[in-house]
């Protein structure tokens, strides 16, 4: 069956046209993501026009290796420059940029495409194979069930604020109060706009994202000064980053796998995934000290997670035409467009196109390894600029993608006080991360808070009677206490009179 | 870290801590003027910050006796702090945002672009204009020219 649906999906894939329409779109992806501020909605935004004209599937191939492209080339300046072009890249910066500053900058991009690229095979693998009962198991999460996911992980990535989780609590509270501002989605009220018309439609990620890693960093640059990469050179190639994902096979395949968990359920996305991912790997690794050092596995699992997520995002989208994400709802526009509707009737009716696809992601997945480590060593010498020079440039790239966002200037004033925000994190070691995902996850939280009390009448012991909502919040809480209690006794080893 | 920085920390945490407290509190109090729907998730949220906050709070303070009581017996040498790139860290990116606010997104670049350059200490005039050109040629090629995006018009010229 599975033989069957790649061989019935090559056939309709491999023809030149659609071949140079997904190389095109990954080149174009790979430059576009790269840019601070713009990312996979916006390269997949510039393609749409030309695509109206194109047959169906050329037009959805394009689509979605853009948006893969742009997607990944969002990791490299998460670990070049510490400034994830993606809020899925997030997680990535953690040990990719350690690398970077040993001069393993080359490597630990080659580790970020080995990754990409083996999670987005295996994820469109798993699609094709298991399409069906994947979407039922993914329609058997409810709010309960997608509130629990919120938390859990939101304790876990307060938990990676390894001085003091009550730092990460604190930062994720205020994310999560951040997604508040701006009209309610549940009620339509308007809340802490503080009569701001520009706050009404809630504050945008890019701006926040942008001062918390992007101005925080510069700043940083500008008073450290020297390179990034504190070698003053760069050490190994892509290509051994490439060969040394398959060196952690365990950690690969266990982060694909939390990314296909993940990125199977409808409006969660791969942001959940990338950390769950990193933090899975740090709890189960014999070493966790090495993580947050430059730890391959580091970069390896919230890059397959995330890819693998967005690959299983696609079952969802297609087969029943719910949207895993704002990529899938632009692919599933695309072939609206063209006048077919997702759901039963591709999977009957399409299947030529369907599997074409997905076995054309394949395709794509493989070309954007060959150009992106073709890209990869040029891009890479950015850690070799002086700082006095990088720093005058990004902070003009910055403010001009803030600004292209939305075209608001407060935009840019919110990046210069999210700026601020990320000096004082980080001189007072609060960790930023928590405050991302509490603004990425607060809206899914709110809501389903809210479905699942009016499921329940107000009984708020829904979430604890369900199974699965159960044992995950189980899990958020036992990571909360097992973190305090393990910084607690570290602190009372390394400096007695603190702790 | 020295005693006088760990000091400094300590405060500095036990300060934001209580901004965040007084914050939280602003946010569940605030929430009250919220219809019935909207104001569930705000209020808990309020609840959980402050708990935090007051926890971090505690603990700095607890941190902050606990140094004051062992002071005397660290080292307090400070290390050398380039106060100069300290403030144009600061004052650089604030300043930026005000010019384009005040001249507009070309004007203000060209002046930021440069000007931060030469402050940062390079000298080398063919350096400063081919960094400012090319980071501008690439901005417009890549916003005005393929995205269509007008980037924005200072209010001095506007007027």
């Amino acid at each position: 069956m599975l033989l069957d649906s790649v061989l019935l999906g090559l056939s309709a894939a491999l023809t030149w046209d659609r071949m140079l329409v997904m190389f095109v779109a990954t080149v174009l992806g790979l430059v576009l993501g790269a840019m601070p501020g713009l990312g996979p909605l916006a390269a997949m935004a510039l393609l749409i026009p030309f695509t109206f004209t194109m047959d169906p599937l050329a037009a959805v191939l394009g689509l979605a290796s853009i948006s893969v492209a742009a997607n990944c080339s969002g990791s490299f300046s998460a670990i070049l420059l510490n400034v994830p072009g993606e809020t899925a890249s997030t997680a990535t910066c953690f040990d990719g940029h350690p690398m970077a500053r040993q001069g393993l900058a080359t490597v630990a991009i080659g580790l970020s495409i080995g990754a990409s690229f083996v999670a987005a095979v295996i994820g469109i693998l798993a699609v094709i194979a298991v399409i069906q009962p994947l979407v039922s198991v993914a329609l058997a999460f409810g709010p309960p069930e997608n509130a629990a996911l919120a938390a859990i992980g939101i304790a876990f990535v307060s938990s990676l604020a390894r001085k003091s989780i009550t730092k990460g609590l604190v930062m994720a509270a205020l994310g999560l109060w951040l997604s508040t501002v701006g009209i309610d989605a549940v009620n339509g009220e308007p809340r802490y706009t503080f009569g701001l018309i520009e706050l009404q439609d809630g504050i945008d990620l890019v701006p926040v994202m942008t001062g918390l890693f992007a101005v925080t960093e510069i700043v940083s640059w500008i008073q450290e000064r020297g390179t990034i990469s504190r070698l003053g050179r760069l050490e190994g190639s892509v290509w051994r980053g490439v060969f040394d994902t398959l060196r952690y096979p365990v950690s690969l395949v266990r982060s694909t796998l939390v990314g296909i968990g993940v990125g199977v359920i409808p409006g969660v996305g791969s942001v959940i995934a990338s950390f769950l991912a990193y933090e899975v790997e740090r709890l189960s690794s014999r070493s966790p000290g090495r993580f947050g050092q430059g730890a391959p596995e580091g970069v390896i699992a919230p890059e397959a997670a995330n890819n693998s997520s967005i690959s299983a995002s696609l079952a969802p989208a297609l087969a029943l035409g719910i949207p895993g994400g704002a990529t899938s709802a632009l692919l599933l526009v695309a072939l609206m467009v063209h006048g077919i509707r997702p759901g039963s009737m591709l999977l009957t009716g399409h299947s030529e196109l369907l599997f074409g696809f997905l076995v054309g992601l394949i395709i794509g997945a493989l070309m954007f390894l060959l150009v992106s480590v073709l890209f990869a060593r040029p891009l890479a010498l950015v850690t070799l600029v002086r700082a006095e020079l990088l720093a005058p440039i990004f902070l003009v790239l910055c403010f001009a993608g803030v600004y292209a966002q939305d075209q608001q200037f407060s935009d840019i004033l919110l990046a210069i006080i999210f700026g601020l925000v990320g000096c004082a994190a980080k001189a007072l070691d609060f960790p930023p991360v928590p405050l991302v995902l509490g603004l990425v996850v607060g809206r899914l939280l709110e809501t389903s808070v809210v479905q699942s009390l009016a499921i329940s009448d107000g009984d708020w012991t829904i979430f604890f009677t369900r199974p699965v909502s159960g044992s995950l919040l189980a899990m958020a809480a036992l990571v909360i206490v097992l973190t305090t209690l393990r910084g607690v006794r570290r602190k009372a080893i390394a400096d007695p009179v603190e702790s | 870290m020295t005693a006088s920085e760990k000091s400094t920390h300590a405060f500095g945490t036990a300060f934001v801590s209580a901004v965040a407290l007084a914050g939280f509190l602003l946010i569940f109090v605030e929430a009250g003027s919220f219809g019935a729907g909207a104001r569930l998730f705000p209020r808990l949220l309020g609840l959980v910050g402050a708990m935090s906050a007051a926890v971090l709070l505690g603990q700095s303070c607890l941190r902050i006796l606990a140094q004051r009581r062992h002071s005397a017996q660290r080292s307090t040498a400070g290390s050398a702090l380039d106060w100069r790139n300290v403030v144009i860290s600061y004052v650089g990116p604030p300043a930026y945002a005000g010019l384009l606010y005040l001249l507009g997104f070309w004007i203000a670049s060209v002046l930021g672009l440069a000007g931060l350059l030469v402050l940062l200490g390079e000298r080398r005039p063919l350096v400063v204009l081919a960094i400012t050109t090319g980071t501008l040629l690439s901005i417009y090629l890549m916003f005005e020219f393929s995205f269509g995006i007008r980037m924005p018009e200072g209010v001095l010229l506007a007027a």
